[in-house]
């Protein structure tokens, strides 16, 4: 007997299906079941009870709320041409130039991921608002609505699409352009033959990142989107204007609709994208061509200077004692009001990214190694799969409402929890676990697969190889998710809207919250102790990398 | 005209009318009181005063109370209200402080509040409570609808702030494309000015036609009550229609702003209080319902409200000469109430984007 | 003494076949090849032996145990990968212990004594503290091969050991595997697709093809006595030669070139010469479309005086040639 015991658990299935089946529980508390408190609402009445799909029959009977639909399609659309073409051009100019400052640009397209998105639209205001400083230059546009919106998006998904295209164009294959080189085949007809097919897949995904975004946004709308009415202000309205908590709740399935296209579609690219990579590749010589080495200088000084001046826009509201109209320096707008949290929330918002940044790191590796690294159960890990994309399209707000109904439940077991730091915790880890979850999946894949055959071989427990090696080996890309983490937690507003704790106010509702009372210099104030902070966050781990590196560096020597 | 600090200056209040009638009314109201309320405990509180002000508030009831530890949860009114609907359940909070009326109402409905009626509710004027016996919900200040108008702006384009008095005035050619109001629907500010100007100008079709001649000067509805002022105060729009909190706010802290409140009277709503039904009734919210219709409370409340549910307003920026109670037009509440939807559908179908 | 059985194994991926009912057994103390195309179900084989596949039917027996449901961790194997699998933030001696902590709750000390015992064997000491990514292919190659021999295995799994080294290093490196396994006496299969790698090595080959084993015997008896027309098309160079009813093969060192006044089997057009060091290669086409190929000792080709166009007359030994069923079956 005891015998028999030993060898089932020398056999590691037993902990590989206990963790496995524990990361896909949580996924299930933290995820599925809010999402179907929330969802089964859409399937009711306001008596709780079942009316099947009347409520959809309502919503597209309902010509105001249908335009919010098209309107938000339309802002979406019209986001993702700009931001992939933009971001392309942008990565192609970092990567396929030998333009000056390409460090200086590859970094600062980033600035607009380290600031609240309320905050993007304050920028926006002082500078192209009736006020703004590039409208006191005669140049005028409708910001206000589809425009703002639209801006404010591009602002927001630019980043996103610049560092998809920039990973793909920078692991190019230089044998293909020397072959075409040797073949004569014009720079032009390298793009278009090379170049694009290259990207192609990235140019999907990058459709669909930016698209999704865009389509379940809040912050911008609702600051600068005046009265166009999209999918996200309309839940907002449904929810907390006209408290119809089962209209939102169609309105919720509805912004869920760019995931499921984007996963059916993934299926199908997906398998078409594998070994595009061999180890052979060898490094792109970049040619000399000084006419497109300025061109693409021109056109990346010129995204970055929107960026600084977005920037700016925040900072001369923030240290100006009334823009426009009393331009003093002053400091003063840096001492919060007590009430809005004061710099506490900031150092609140700080403690928040802290714990979501190490709980949520720790969760996605062990999730991502359950999910790729283990050969068994595979129906088991294609659901684990299956969540790990659904938060990407999870408008915060849904899961806020999601997160109370199910939660603040006495019959709950995790009631507990509710009203702690810990559920704005969870909250973050579940709405930012996506792209975590591709890094550290990209990373696993790239570590010998046959190092678990090897563990086995050795009787090396599974968790034993994953301290000692994988995650050692996986440094740099936790290090990466650590600091997504961090500043998506430190922006974010929407997830913890209907969460946050009154004895813990974070610094981005208080932005939103001294957005809405009015003292946008106090708004744009705290935005830049944000972008201060994640600096620094991006710097220190700029630092550990190329510490990290020189370490392998003489590993290697 | 815009002197700072105009809202310090409190003037002794007439002597108010409603004393009496209150005192003959509410006599009842007194006898749930009996017993002691506590001065320690722990009391979660949801909250839609803003912030400025709630925080000064909690502290002054704490140099009363040391021993109550008030948890403050402060948000728009909207989500507040949406909140306390989602945790229906299992009510985090223990009192709703603060927080519209109209929104109570919808609470009421759904049977989520405890009728309580605090000490000191026969000084409430009768139009500032529910109609339920102990009430439901108290009322503590009103707002109404008020215009914020960026001087420099509306300078520019030939106008002065004597021009804008009345709500016609809003319809004058020069102001075509320079007015924000907020949407009705995620808004209780527009909310109450919509219904305003139903009462105005007749609820079944002149109302319409008045705000379908006003939105050809409308440069865009907008999703909050405050927002309007807040950007009348920094130049993005000449007139915002708003309430008065946030544009004497703004104009405290230096923005070129006029607050004007519309001669034919003002759309209104409360800011009222409530406590929580629940198993459990924290009584130490009861501590806090009392000391919330305090006269100390209402002193502070009235430094930014010109009305509080006293009636004894006092004199204020752009009331002179008048109580302020008095800009307060006659309204309905259940007539709204009931037709919250059917007013918000049509207004959706008429200027939704 | 068969120390490892595999009997009916059967496994498939998808509906496809990686092995189809493959049998085979193994010596004490032997080295096996398992020698077959890419795809041919070799690698599946040997993941089935150590147990990091399960089969979907059939049974492997090691030491005259049943270890089909045995898991890897309980078949005490040593196994060294294609990639090695080093681990490389561990020193190479660190990439031992690590491998010898698992299997020991020996001290520290005497730990490190065996992993410098190891290292010795393959002659790496002087490399003990260096990271993998500084030693050359044919050191990690060593390095993974100590790490796998360290736990005193009871049989050593080697797959594709060799295939990432280039031809030099490879050369020398058989001679060493094969030393230390005699040396360790350790019975041990490895994976191959490189012929001349199996057929130096190995005391026993078993080449595979489509998921089932062609033929299992010495490299000598597979050499000259392949039982099937894929293990003698696979195996060197054979010519092989269409008749009605059956195949007749034979491989190019056994014909002989003559003179066209002597008698002969068959006479070609030569088509090509190659030259390849000691022998030289005669290409020649047989009627209008079957290649056949003659090696000639270089010596003796310089006498034979052909070039290219010129007419070969060739005898083909009947004891050298092979007969298979069939108008060649598979092709080559």
């Amino acid at each position: 007997m005891m015998m028999r015991i030993k060898s089932k658990l020398a056999d590691f299935s037993v902990g590989q299906l206990a963790v496995l089946s524990l990361m896909i529980a949580v996924f299930v508390v933290i995820m599925v079941l809010p999402l179907v408190s929330l969802f089964a609402r859409a399937f009711q009445n306001n008596a709780g009870e079942f009316i099947g799909f009347d409520n959809y029959i309502a919503y597209f009977d309902n010509p105001s709320l249908l335009r919010a639909l098209w309107n938000t399609i339309d802002v979406s659309l019209s986001t993702t041409v700009i931001s992939v073409v933009l971001g392309f051009l942008y990565a192609y100019g970092i990567t396929r130039t030998n333009m000056k400052f390409k460090r200086f640009f590859r970094y600062m397209v980033l600035i607009p991921i380290f600031i609240p998105t309320i905050a993007h639209a304050v920028g926006l205001i002082s500078l192209f608002g009736r006020q703004g400083i590039i409208t006191a230059l005669g140049f005028e546009i409708e910001l206000f609505g589809r425009l703002g919106i639209i801006l404010s998006h591009v602002i927001y998904t630019l980043p996103q699409a610049f560092l998809m295209f920039f990973v793909t164009l920078e692991y190019a294959d230089g044998r293909l352009y020397e072959a075409a080189e040797s073949m004569g085949v014009k720079p032009f007809t390298q793009l278009i033959k090379i170049t694009l097919p290259e990207v192609k897949y990235t140019f999907i995904n990058a459709m669909f990142v930016c698209f999704t975004l865009a389509f379940t946004d809040f912050g911008a709308p609702i600051v600068i989107g005046g009265g166009y009415s999209v999918l996200a202000t309309d839940l907002f309205v449904q929810m907390t204007g006209l408290f119809n908590f089962n209209m939102g709740a169609v309105v919720g399935t509805l912004l869920l609709a760019p995931a499921v296209l984007a996963f059916v579609i993934n299926r199908v690219t997906n398998s078409a994208n594998m070994g595009a990579m061999s180890a052979k590749s060898t490094k792109l010589v970049i040619k000399e061509n000084r006419t497109r080495d300025i061109g693409f200088f021109v056109f990346c000084s010129i995204v970055i200077l929107c960026l600084l001046g977005l920037v700016g826009g925040l900072a001369v509201r923030a240290l100006t004692v009334f823009f426009p109209f009393d331009t003093s320096f002053t400091l003063a707008n840096f001492s919060f009001s007590a009430t809005t949290g004061g710099i506490g929330s900031f150092f609140n918002s700080i403690q928040m990214s802290l714990l979501t940044a190490v709980i949520g790191t720790a969760f996605v590796f062990v999730y991502a190694y359950m999910a790729e690294k283990i050969d068994r159960f595979s129906a088991m890990r294609k659901i684990a799969k299956l969540f790990s994309m659904i938060p990407m399209a999870l408008p915060g707000m849904v899961i806020g409402v999601g997160y109370i109904l199910f939660f603040n439940n006495p019959n709950n077991p995790f009631n507990f929890a509710f009203g702690t730091i810990g559920i704005l915790v969870v909250a973050n880890i579940l709405s930012f676990f996506s792209v975590p979850f591709l890094t550290a999946t990209g990373a696993l894949k790239k570590l010998d697969k046959e190092f678990e055959s090897m563990s086995d071989s050795l009787s090396i427990p599974r968790w034993k190889l994953f301290l000692r090696v994988t995650v050692p080996l996986s440094f740099p890309a936790m290090l990466e998710t650590f600091m997504y983490y961090f500043v998506s937690s430190m922006v974010t507003i929407s997830a913890i809207v209907f969460l946050y704790t009154p004895r813990f106010r974070v610094a981005s509702i208080a932005i939103s919250h001294m957005h809405a009372e009015g003292v946008f210099a106090q708004a744009a104030a705290m935005s830049l102790l944000i972008l201060l902070i994640n600096v620094l966050v991006r710097l220190m781990y700029e630092l550990s990398n190329i510490f990290h590196k020189r370490r392998e560096k003489r590993r290697q020597a | 005209m815009c002197r700072k600090g105009s809202l310090k200056v409190r003037v002794v209040c007439l002597l108010v009318m409603a004393t009496v009638i209150v005192g003959a009314l509410v006599g009842c109201g007194g006898n749930g009181n009996s017993e002691a309320s506590p001065t320690s405990g722990t009391i979660t509180v949801y909250t839609a005063i803003e912030n400025v002000l709630a925080g000064r508030l909690v502290e002054t009831f704490n140099a009363r109370y040391p021993d109550i530890t008030v948890n403050l949860v402060r948000d728009s009114t909207g989500v507040i209200t949406s909140r306390l609907i989602a945790e229906a359940n299992n009510p985090q909070a223990d009192l709703v402080w603060g927080t519209a009326a109209s929104s109570l109402m919808v609470l009421e409905d759904m049977g989520m509040l405890e009728a309580h009626a605090p000490e000191g509710l026969d000084r409430i004027l009768p139009m500032f409570r529910s109609d339920k016996n102990p009430p439901t919900w108290v009322g503590i200040t009103a707002w109404e609808t008020a215009f914020i108008i960026n001087i420099p702006e509306l300078e520019a384009l030939g106008l002065t702030v004597d021009d804008i008095r009345c709500y016609e005035d809003l319809l004058r050619p020069e102001l075509q494309g320079h007015i924000i109001m907020p949407n009705p629907a995620s808004s209780g500010t527009g909310f109450l000015t919509v219904v305003g100007l139903m009462e105005l100008y007749g609820r079944d079709g002149g109302g319409w036609d008045f705000m379908e001649r006003l939105d050809v000067n409308i440069q865009d509805y907008i999703h909050s009550g405050a927002g309007p002022a807040n950007m009348a105060a920094i130049g993005e729009t000449v007139v915002g229609i708003s309430f008065g909190f946030p544009g004497i706010s703004r104009l405290q802290e230096g923005a070129p702003v006029a607050v004007v409140f519309p001669e034919a009277g003002s759309g209104w709503d409360m800011e009222a209080n409530a406590l929580i039904a629940k198993d459990n009734i924290n009584p130490a919210a009861k501590t806090f319902l009392n000391w919330a219709i305090s006269d100390e409370a209402m002193a502070i409340y009235n430094e930014a409200f010109p009305i509080i549910s006293t009636g004894e307003g006092g004199s204020y920026y752009g009331f002179e000469g008048q109580n302020p109670v008095d800009q307060l037009i006659e309204q309905d509440f259940v007539w709204i109430a009931t037709n919250r939807e059917a007013i918000l559908n049509e207004w959706e179908r008429r200027f939704g984007s | 003494m068969s120390f490892l059985q595999v009997q009916n194994v059967v496994k498939r991926f998808d509906h496809q076949y990686a092995l189809n009912d493959v049998s085979i057994s193994v010596n004490k103390g032997e080295l096996v090849c398992i020698l077959g195309p890419s795809g041919c179900g070799k690698t599946t084989l040997l993941r089935v032996i150590a147990g990091l596949e399960k089969c979907d039917s059939g049974k492997v027996i090691i030491d005259g145990k049943d270890a089909t449901k045995l898991p890897a961790s309980k078949r005490n194997f040593g196994i060294v990968f294609q990639s090695y699998a080093l681990f490389p933030n561990m020193t190479v001696i660190g990439n031992v212990i690590f491998a010898l902590q698992q299997k020991s709750k020996a001290s520290k000390d005497e730990l490190e004594t065996r992993a410098l015992e190891v290292l010795s064997m393959v002659d790496l000491i002087s490399h003990k503290d260096k990271y993998p990514r500084q030693l050359s292919g044919g050191q990690q190659q060593r390095t993974a091969l100590a790490r796998a021999v360290a736990i005193s295995p009871s049989f050593l799994l080697l797959d594709e050991p060799l295939s990432a080294l280039d031809a030099k290093v490879r050369t020398k490196l058989r001679g060493e595997i094969r030393a230390i396994q005699k040396q360790l006496g350790v019975t041990t299969i490895m994976v191959t697709h490189d012929q001349e790698e199996a057929l130096t090595m190995a005391d026993t080959v078993i080449v595979m093809n489509n998921a089932v084993v062609e033929q299992a015997g010495p490299p000598t008896v597979i050499y000259t006595n392949p039982s099937t027309a894929f293990v003698a098309g696979f195996i060197g160079s054979m010519n092989f030669i269409k008749g009605d009813q059956e195949t007749a093969a034979i491989r190019p060192e056994m014909v002989k070139i003559v003179g066209y006044r002597e008698s002969y089997d068959y006479s070609a057009k030569v088509s090509a010469i190659e030259f390849r060091g000691a022998l030289t290669r005669v290409f020649g086409r047989l009627g209008s479309s079957e290649e056949f190929c003659v090696d000639v000792s270089s010596q003796d080709f310089s006498a034979l005086s052909l070039r290219e166009g010129a007419m070969m007359y060739m005898q083909v030994p009947r004891e050298h040639t092979l007969f298979y069923p069939g108008a060649m079956g598979r092709a080559v």
